[in-house]
């Protein structure tokens, strides 16, 4: 019921508008943990990380699905990337984590400089709901972190999960070249090219390459 | 595809009765010159499958599709630039609601011809707005249909759910989805729901949007942020709410990838969340509009786009010509061009042909499609700012683009005009116009480039024959012309240049050429039969038989609450009654073309004549005497619409009201009503016929002798006539 009413209240308006009748609606049934949960997310997309911090602190036992994913955003966003590293893997141990819980723990993980962990968490994320976004995060924190082969193979999964992305396949220039396949590097720049003439920073990698080449 | 040989027994069938009901009827989704993706839902599973063929050819072709409760079916193979007829069935049986549907297919990739999209924000409330600001499109947009229909997002208020898409964007446009190829943008209410990353929940279920280029542009890879090719046009939609928006990152990697490959004259970008905007939103504060403003605008206006649609903030809003402004807060620094834009007025927007890194874009926020507006309207690089309900229309052909903002009572507020490079440009009449016959009307245009003589020519077969209205000299750029004394809804202006086809231009879309006649059926403040009482009245309440002789009876206004009420009706204590019933009799000695209702309502109203649903607003708990308004409306709110079929009968006609209360606690009820008759006065008029005028040697239109229908030999000029510039936009709407 309160679900119900929560959802009608939340037609037409925007969070920061719904918050004070999904307030009221929450002190008048305050025994309902998803309604609360809902009152904390909906704060949390208004803007208002403390007040949803409040709530979640005074929950009861009865945890809803999501309550580890929410602790964990709310505390990278106080910058807290301990906790919300803890709230991240909780949340990925439960049976039906929140798919946004994969790309938070990365996040966090890249946040504490633990680059090389991170990469390896987006591309777990990627590998589990495939996207452009986490291939190339945990493509690039390879070859940042020195293992331009790694790069390569998480792009090809990509590549072969979402086809043929542009984005995908200019990190793999990246990683070719990184591992000094230049040959390799230039032909998939020049298959680029093709696409895309008058791209002047592919342009510009080129001669670099091709500078760089023996 | 395979072609049937035994089409003739499926012509035969009616849609009337359905095995299979869909909850989502077709809509198309990819259409390109070649090909289209008809997508429909039904609430059972089942095997289906797409008759089609070009029109007059009958549907020779099938495709089928497997068993399942959405089906998604291409029909590849197709000509361009060519109207289709299809119908969507399950074995023998046809599913939709109409017995076949039409699409065009766009033109070639690089064509400059002619085409126009509809553009629309923050729609998806269910509401009398969002119903409103679609009708008032249909008048306005001069065609029959709008050729694409852009979404930029929040569709489906309040989370995106399954059943909120079906009832506030498949239901509210299904009479146009099934014609118009649709592509959106995913919105925050949308994202409550479904997830960019993982490309999962309602909206990606509902939508099949090009990943791999299959429309033109490059491979993106995910259905969240794509672009497509359209005519001589490369559009690009980004998701501004839920990917990564930081330089570097995917989309924004794409992006510049994806704006380097075009070759199309045109490039116009939408999303969400616009990057200038004083409405409902902040663009100054809110990290969306900052992100998009600072990291994707300057990949954009370097990739030489020209327009970009957004919406969120709950408005109307559109930019002087820009370029550069992307410093947080704004400020009016990067103001290319500071007209207004208007050809009528300051000009339209220069710009060089082709695709011209930096040349300035236009920012338009189309926040407005049908959910409550509000803000200051006062951000410093928008030319015009408007805090109403409406939509945009959008015309492009060859190196002209032209928009138009069509508020929700159907009056076009604001218009702004792009040229590139040398061209001739016709502001006025421009499409939507509706003009006297015989009145004296001032065509004009604009010129960018060398100022040559022009010639001017009308249409009143949208563009099939051609009359000369006259020459206009070296510099010229208007000419007045006597419409001719004949009516019609196909009427064009064309104005070419001399000794320059590429300086020529036609109006975006067709104005109509009508006279009518109009007759106040009853008027607000006219006396009513109503029952306020908490039993429901007997079903019959609602026939000409029925016995009303113990209703209540007064004039309007009625209801209760407010103090403005002329006949106050019961209040119960403490709980409201949820309806109240009012109902008039009329006589009707001769049919209307068209009826005008004027409707106060407080919170919601449903209407019938001769027991025929005709209209009903904040209705969606149905017509139960215990239901409910499904939402609030506003105190005393109005609503005006137009109705072609309403089934008058000549003698007495009943019309019956049932108006609700939002809730037990509410605290006041408002009912009045007027209607007004118009017919189209033929009498001294007749259908357009070109082939019926001559032109004389100065250009103006002579009747030729041979015109029959009440109907002179006269020779009209432009002296001694005054300019008559009656103009009116009216407003339509089909019954329910």
């Amino acid at each position: 019921m309160i679900a119900l009413l929560i959802a009608s209240m939340l037609a037409h308006e925007a969070p920061s508008d719904r918050l004070p009748s999904l307030s009221q609606q929450v002190h008048a049934h305050p025994e309902s943990a998803v309604a609360l949960f809902d009152l904390a997310e909906m704060y949390w997309r208004s803007g208002q990380s403390e007040r949803a911090n409040e709530i979640l602190k005074g929950m009861p036992q009865l945890r809803p699905a999501g309550w580890h994913w929410l602790q964990g955003v709310l505390a990278e966003s106080q910058g807290d990337f301990v906790s919300a590293e803890r709230a991240f893997r909780r949340e990925l141990e439960m049976n039906n984590p929140r798919s946004d819980a994969f790309p938070g723990l990365a996040r966090v993980l890249e946040a504490q400089d633990r680059l090389s962990e991170a990469g390896e968490a987006f591309f777990r994320a990627a590998c589990a709901f495939p996207n452009p976004d986490d291939y190339l995060k945990a493509a690039q924190l390879a070859r940042l972190t020195g293992q331009p082969a790694l790069a390569e193979q998480r792009l090809q999964h990509g590549l072969q999960s979402l086809g043929p992305a542009v984005s995908l396949r200019f990190e793999r220039v990246e990683a070719l070249a990184a591992m000094g396949e230049s040959q390799a590097a230039l032909q998939e720049l020049d298959a680029l090219l093709e696409l895309a003439p008058r791209h002047l920073k592919w342009r510009k990698k080129r001669i670099e390459i091709q500078e760089e080449t023996p | 595809m395979k072609t049937l040989v035994k089409i003739a027994s499926l012509a035969l069938l009616s849609p009337a009765s359905f095995a299979v009901d869909l909850d989502r009827e077709p809509y198309l989704q990819q259409l390109n010159s070649d090909s289209v993706v008809v997508v429909w839902r039904g609430t059972t599973l089942h095997s289906g499958g797409v008759f089609y063929g070009t029109d007059g050819g009958g549907l020779i072709h099938e495709v089928q599709s497997p068993e399942g409760f959405q089906h998604e079916v291409l029909l590849s193979g197709l000509r361009p630039n060519t109207e289709y007829t299809y119908r969507v069935v399950s074995g023998t049986e046809t599913l939709s609601l109409e017995n076949s549907y039409t699409f065009k297919t766009a033109p070639p990739v690089g064509d400059r011809s002619a085409f126009q999209m509809w553009v629309v924000g923050d729609s998806g409330t269910g509401s009398a707005a969002q119903y409103n600001v679609k009708e008032a499109m249909k008048t306005i947009a001069g065609k029959d249909l709008p050729d694409l229909y852009l979404h930029v997002g929040d569709m489906a208020y309040g989370n995106g759910t399954d059943s909120e898409f079906t009832s506030r964007f498949f239901l509210p446009y299904q009479e146009l989805l099934s014609s118009m190829p649709v592509f959106t943008a995913i919105g925050n209410h949308e994202g409550h729901s479904s997830t960019s990353s993982t490309q999962s929940g309602p909206y990606f279920d509902a939508y099949v949007l090009p990943t791999q280029g299959e429309l033109g542009g490059l491979a993106s890879g995910t259905e969240a942020y794509y672009s497509f090719d359209y005519a001589n046009a490369h559009f690009v939609v980004l998701d501004s709410h839920q990917s990564s928006r930081e330089p570097g990152d995917a989309m924004l990697t794409w992006l510049e990838a994806d704006l380097a490959a075009t070759e199309q004259e045109w490039v116009v970008a939408f999303w969400h969340h616009p990057p200038y905007t004083k409405g409902s939103h902040d663009s100054d504060v809110e990290s969306h509009h900052v992100d998009m403003r600072e990291n994707a605008l300057p990949i954009l206006e370097f990739g030489g786009v020209d327009i970009v649609f957004g919406g969120h903030s709950h408005i109307y809003e559109r930019s002087f010509l820009l370029n550069g402004a992307y410093e947080t807060p704004s400020t009016a620094n990067g103001i290319v061009d500071s007209g207004d834009g208007n050809p009528a007025s300051d000009g339209a927007y220069e710009k060089q042909g082709g695709l011209e890194p930096n040349g300035g874009a236009v920012y338009v926020v189309a926040g407005h499609g049908g959910t409550g507006v509000r803000g200051s309207g006062d951000h410093p690089l928008m030319a015009f700012s408007e805090v109403e309900n409406g939509s945009v229309l959008v015309d492009v052909h060859e190196n002209r683009l032209s928009i138009r903002n069509v508020r929700d009572d159907g009056v076009v507020t604001d218009r702004a005009t792009l040229i590139k490079g040398d061209g001739l440009h016709v502001v006025w009449p421009n499409g939507g116009e509706v003009l006297e016959p015989d009145s004296l009307q001032k065509i004009r245009w604009q010129v960018v480039g060398p100022n040559r003589s022009a010639e001017v020519f009308y249409s009143c077969d949208n563009g099939v024959s051609w009359q000369s209205v006259g020459r206009a000299g070296r510099g010229s750029t208007e000419k007045h012309f006597t419409l001719p004394n004949s009516v019609g809804k196909d009427f064009l202006v064309r104005v070419d240049a001399e000794g320059e086809p590429a300086f020529s231009d036609t109006s975006d879309a067709r104005f109509t050429v009508t006279s009518s006649l109009d007759t106040p059926l009853f008027e607000f403040g006219s006396e009513w039969r109503y029952y306020d009482q908490p039993d429901a009245p007997g079903s019959e309440w609602k026939s000409l038989a029925f016995d009303d002789s113990d209703w209540g009876q007064g004039p309007g206004q009625l209801g209760y609450g407010d103090g403005d009420e002329s006949t106050e009706l019961y209040d119960a204590e403490p709980d409201n009654v949820p309806s109240a019933y009012f109902r008039k009799v009329v006589r009707v000695d001769e049919l209307p073309d068209s009826t005008t209702l004027s409707l106060l309502y407080d919170d919601a109203a449903a209407i019938w004549v001769n027991e025929s649903l005709l209209m009903h607003v904040n209705f969606g708990n149905g017509s139960d005497h215990d239901a409910w308004a499904d939402q609030s409306s506003p105190d005393d709110a109005r609503l005006t619409e137009i109705f072609d079929d309403i089934p008058w009968v000549e003698g007495e006609n009943i019309i019956a009201v049932m108006v609700k209360q939002r809730n037990a606690e509410s605290s006041d009820l408002s009912f009045d009503m007027s209607m007004l008759f118009s017919s189209e006065n033929s009498e001294g008029y007749r259908e357009c016929s070109p082939s019926g005028f001559d032109t004389g040697e100065d250009g103006q239109v002579l009747l030729n002798e041979g015109c029959t229908v009440g109907c002179t030999t006269t020779r009209r000029t432009g002296a001694g006539f005054a300019l008559f510039g009656f103009v009116a936009f009216i407003f339509r709407r089909k019954r329910p």
